[in-house]
């Protein structure tokens, strides 16, 4: 039981790297989903989203190297 | 693997083998349909890529030395010919990549020259996903 209470904290600190790590894997997942679905070229409005993401990766903190943090 | 670990794997599986690929509309280019469908398993690779490796910076830095090596190679700032601020080297390739798929629609280059570009892209994808492969192993 005791050895369980001192492993808490670390179980507790360790949630909410597996949540970021799940919720992009399913991201990830469902791209290649979304990939293999494709049957066309995109359309402008797709075409638009993808370089609007591209160019919000420089204000992303996860995108910073470590230089800049 | 511990069971949790085969369990996702295998829904993983099941969603890509399942649905399968399916077939061209008449009319549209396969190359380009296929530049498009590595542009959005490239992004979605190098999100989920810098996203672990940022979500604990130190940690991985210590016990995963190259893949953090990896990540910061994406996040290199790089200059993009058609934009006026730099991109991560991710998004750079990413967006070199799109740009050249534009070019060939337009019939401004060839289908070799986006061919060649696509299998350079892919190669780097392919690594990011070697690396989502072996740090999931880890954790």
């Amino acid at each position: 039981m005791s050895a369980i209470l001192t492993l808490l904290p670390s179980i507790i600190g360790l949630i909410p790297t597996l949540t970021v790590g799940i919720e992009h894997l399913i991201a990830f997942i469902m791209s290649v989903r979304m990939a293999t679905m494709q049957t066309k070229e995109w359309t402008q409005e797709l075409e638009d989203q993808f370089l609007k993401a591209l160019l919000d990766t420089t204000l992303q903190a996860a995108y910073q190297p470590d230089k800049k943090l | 693997m511990n069971p949790m670990k085969k369990y996702i794997v295998f829904i993983a599986l099941c969603m890509v083998v399942l649905i399968g690929c399916t077939t061209l509309q008449p009319g549209a280019d396969p190359l380009v349909v296929r530049t498009e469908q590595s542009l959005t398993v490239g992004k979605s690779a190098f999100d989920l890529a810098v996203i672990i490796d940022h979500s604990n910076r130190a940690m991985w830095r210590t016990n995963v030395p190259a893949f953090h090596e990896f990540c910061e190679w994406l996040r290199a700032p790089e200059v993009v010919p058609d934009l006026v601020t730099t991109l991560p080297r991710a998004s750079a390739m990413l967006y070199s990549l799109n740009t050249i798929k534009k070019d060939y629609i337009m019939s401004k280059t060839s289908s070799n020259a986006l061919y060649s570009a696509l299998m350079t892209f892919e190669s780097t994808m392919n690594q990011a996903n070697s690396w989502l492969t072996i740090i999931t192993n880890k954790l």
